[in-house]
């Protein structure tokens, strides 16, 4: 941002994301006013900062449409002292890592007291050796990564377990069958997606499934655009597909039952302000703080932020009806036929099972691996530790898309009507008509026109004469 | 050192800078690929084949602006992902290892590109200089657009055109802003050469692939991609620059001299007549290349004679070494100390009052004339 110095945090956040997208060939400077929110539940500041309580203001966006690709990579490679040519930079070779099942990218900035600004660069990718090795044999060798550090002979790098799951696949029908009784490789998985054939309705639905037998209780945050409008009042819970009760919220002073979120700007409230924990609090329900702020159309996107509660071994499914608006002209994307990308819900998963211990007392018979689960549980981190994050995929929504063609339509049909009257009534204006007698005796009407008759038809000539 | 001695030694090192007859001392280029979607892929293979040649003719990443609509090598539809080929051989990837692209996806705009062209003032200060074209007017800038054109209008990304017209505004408006020295502009899309029959601003070199109601065509198909891989206009100009190198002393008449409408299937076109130097003395390497040129100024006589090169940023070198800053410097300031000719600037003060005469007789004379249609007019009724 250099000498000039922005002072408000708005100015400052744009300074900022202009500065990323210019250092990893991003778009990031499309993060603007239509997506940025501020989840304050879900997000809390990180590193050394002066103290917690202090006030403070955040800021939180997301670019779901965004590709990362070699551009992106190299930026991130001039960061590091030697590039990409030696220790396990050295694998990151683009071809090799964009071609991969799965790949992410990182960035991570935060201040530490008397050691100043730490930057984390990271770098993911979900290899499959199968798919590269060149008989497609199965039986792979773990990855070698023994490389050479500048100034080491060999770095450590924590080996993870690797367990291959021998199955028998000329018993493949069993094997199959049996794939209920796999346990999940992730404690918690979630999975969103948008149902409905309309144009103007759809169905959200979140389903989170606990895969651990203690309780968990999750953060949970959807930041979305005005593209996608939320009815609180259909919100549903369901556990394992049996309901659990509909959402529908009283205001407390009211009594009024919120129907869509034009309710709450009628009621008065400010957009401004989220409507608070307090309005929607239901203590012994799964679905608890639940903090709501509207999207304004055009400018602002809707941002929900809620604590859930997960029953061990259940799967929680969240339901509730959206709306589409209908888009102006020019704010479609030039691929407007594709969709709309929307950003991921975030689940930050912080209790486990803490409050209710005593519930959780796996006898050995039952939970034949209540000591993984144990060691699993509490390889999560509590307090004062970065949180985990889990992210859903990118949902894609179909908008209402008009034909592109139709305002050329709408201009050339104007413009000709438009004409049309114009002419029309200029020329009642600007003409006289007058009846003249045509003498059938005269030899030539040519001869009159020369003088102020333009048109002969049926005896009653047009005289043209300006005004 | 003494004053005679020191212009002595002027002389060839005037002789050995100054030969291109070019006064730029910096290179730019403005790449845009306008065209999305995957099917397009030769539009951008278009674009980067030119990145790759103005890089490897030294422009440097800082002065090359990369605009492109779509992400083809990291498309799904990429069999090599990562990569973007020219040609069916496949022997040289485009996109690389070390690729910077600024202006990318939806960024892709007739409002950015138009921004980066004027920019100055045009753009939020908190844009980073990667996004910026900061010229000056010792800059040739190379523009090199592709995509979906016709007759004055170029599309872009499917939803948009930007006209011949609009460009040539662009264009003037830098000339006003003093953004350019000189300027090459090159484009291939259908009917190009309309793209380039509007600009009005001196120092500007155009050409295009096809002349109006001609189409643009590709020049080859890859199986393994699924799509034509280049245009033909392209790939004959890049297949020249492959031949050039920092020091080559090709001219641009070579490279229009290689146009051969028989291979290219359309007619490619030059406009010249806003150019003031002959295409034979234009060097290629002085659009595509990053050649530094350094100016030389007759040191100043007098009190402190010193050697004075004069730099792009005005630093001065002394002969033993050290160096002076005068960014303060004047005209009036060398006037006094009696070393720089000030004829040519009280030659362009005298032109430029005598243009203002001018410029008051016209005025008056005009108001004459319209006077006296009125008073005629009146007098009539």
């Amino acid at each position: 941002m250099g000498d000039t110095l922005p002072t408000s945090v708005d100015e400052r956040w744009q300074g900022l994301r202009n500065s990323l997208a210019g250092l990893f060939c991003a778009s990031l400077g499309h993060l603007d006013d239509q997506r940025t929110t501020s989840p304050t539940l879900t997000f809390q500041p990180e590193g050394s900062l002066p103290n917690f309580t202090y006030p403070h203001q955040l800021r939180h966006a997301t670019l779901p449409s965004e590709h990362v690709c070699t551009e992106n990579l190299t930026p991130f490679l001039k960061l590091l002292p030697c590039k990409s040519l030696s220790g396990i930079a050295h694998l990151l070779n683009p071809h090799r890592v964009f071609d991969a099942d799965w790949h992410g990218l990182g960035v991570h900035v935060r201040y530490r007291e008397r050691v100043g600004v730490e930057v984390r660069l990271a770098f993911q990718a979900v290899f499959d050796p199968v798919r590269y090795s060149h008989d497609g044999r199965r039986d792979h060798e773990p990855l070698d990564v023994a490389m050479k550090w500048p100034d080491e002979n060999s770095f450590a790098y924590r080996e993870h377990p690797i367990k291959f799951v021998h199955t028998d696949f000329a018993d493949i029908d069993s094997f199959a069958a049996d794939t209920s009784k796999v346990s999940s490789l992730t404690d918690i998985s979630v999975r969103r997606n948008l149902k409905g054939t309309s144009q103007a309705d759809a169905h959200l639905t979140l389903e989170v499934t606990n895969n651990l037998p203690v309780r968990v209780k999750t953060g949970y945050l959807e930041t979305m655009p005005w593209h996608l409008q939320f009815y609180l009042h259909t919100l549903c819970a369901h556990v394992d597909d049996s309901q659990r009760g509909k959402y529908q919220s009283y205001l407390p002073h009211t009594g009024v039952s919120i129907l869509c979120p034009m309710w709450l700007l009628a009621l008065g409230l400010d957009e401004g302000t989220p409507i608070d924990a307090a309005l929607f609090h239901r203590p012994d329900d799964l679905v608890n703080i639940l903090s709501y702020t509207p999207p304004v159309p055009h400018s602002r996107p809707a941002l929900l932020q809620a604590v859930l509660t997960l029953p061990p071994h259940t799967t929680l499914r969240l339901t509730m009806d959206v709306s589409k608006p209908f888009l102006r002209y020019t704010e479609h994307p030039p691929d407007a036929q594709r969709g709309w990308d929307l950003p991921p819900a975030v689940l930050v998963p912080f209790a486990f099972g803490e409050e209710d211990r005593p519930e959780f007392d796996p006898s050995p018979s039952n939970e034949p691996n209540s000591t993984w689960v144990e060691r699993r549980v509490s390889s999560y981190p509590r307090r004062h530790s970065r949180p985990r994050r889990i992210y859903t995929p990118v949902m894609l929504v179909d908008l209402a898309t008009p034909d592109f063609s139709m305002p050329y339509n709408v201009i050339i049909m104007s413009c000709t009507l438009i004409a049309l009257i114009f002419g029309s009534v200029f020329n009642l204006l600007t003409r006289r008509f007058v009846v003249v007698p045509v003498d059938p005796g005269a030899a030539d009407p040519e001869k009159d026109a020369a003088e102020e008759v333009a048109h002969v038809d049926g005896g009653v000539c047009t005289a043209k004469q300006t005004l | 050192m003494l004053g005679s001695s020191a212009r002595a030694d002027v002389e060839p090192v005037t002789e050995f800078l100054g030969r291109h007859g070019s006064s730029h001392t910096n290179n730019w280029a403005v790449l845009v690929c306008a065209s999305r979607y995957w099917f397009n892929y030769r539009h951008m293979a278009n674009a980067l084949g030119m990145y790759r040649t103005v890089k490897r003719l030294g422009i440097p990443d800082s002065n090359i602006i990369l605009m492109l609509a779509d992400d083809v090598a990291c498309n799904p539809r990429n069999k090599f992902p990562g990569c973007v080929y020219s040609s069916s051989a496949k022997t040289l990837d485009l996109y690389g290892d070390n690729i910077e692209v600024d202006y990318r996806g939806y960024e892709v705009t007739v409002e950015n590109f138009l921004r980066v062209l004027t920019a100055l003032g045009r753009v939020e200060p908190s844009v980073p200089r990667s996004k910026r074209l900061l010229t000056d007017d010792r800059s040739n800038v190379f523009i090199y657009m592709t995509g979906h054109g016709g007759n004055e209008f170029l599309k872009f990304q499917d939803s948009e055109e930007i006209s011949a017209f609009d460009i040539a505004d662009a264009v003037a408006q830098m000339w006003e802003k003093k953004r350019y020295n000189e300027l090459f502009f090159m484009i291939d899309t259908c009917q190009a050469n309309t793209m380039y029959s509007k600009f009005y601003s001196p120092n500007v070199l155009a050409t295009g692939s096809s002349v109006i109601h001609e189409n643009s065509y590709s020049h080859e198909n890859d199986r393994d991609i699924g799509v034509a891989v280049i245009d033909a206009y392209t790939h004959y100009v890049l297949q020249f620059m492959e031949g050039i190198n920092k020091t080559s002393q090709a001219t641009m008449q070579d490279l229009f001299d290689t146009y051969d409408p028989d291979k290219i299937n359309s007619h490619p076109g030059v406009r010249s007549d806003l150019f003031p130097r002959s295409l034979r003395d234009a060097l290629v390497t002085d659009f595509f290349g990053g050649v530094a040129q350094a100016e030389v100024l007759t040191p100043p006589e007098g009190a402190q004679p010193s050697h004075f090169l004069f730099i792009n940023n005005a630093s001065a070198i002394e002969p033993d070494g050290s160096v002076l800053y005068r960014y303060g410097d004047t005209a009036t300031d060398l006037d006094a100390i009696g070393g720089l000719d000030g004829h040519p600037f009280l030659a362009a003060t005298a032109d430029g009052q005598k243009s203002a005469i001018d410029g008051n007789i016209r005025a008056w004379a005009s108001t004459a004339v319209v006077l006296s249609l009125v008073g005629w007019i009146a007098s009539r009724e």
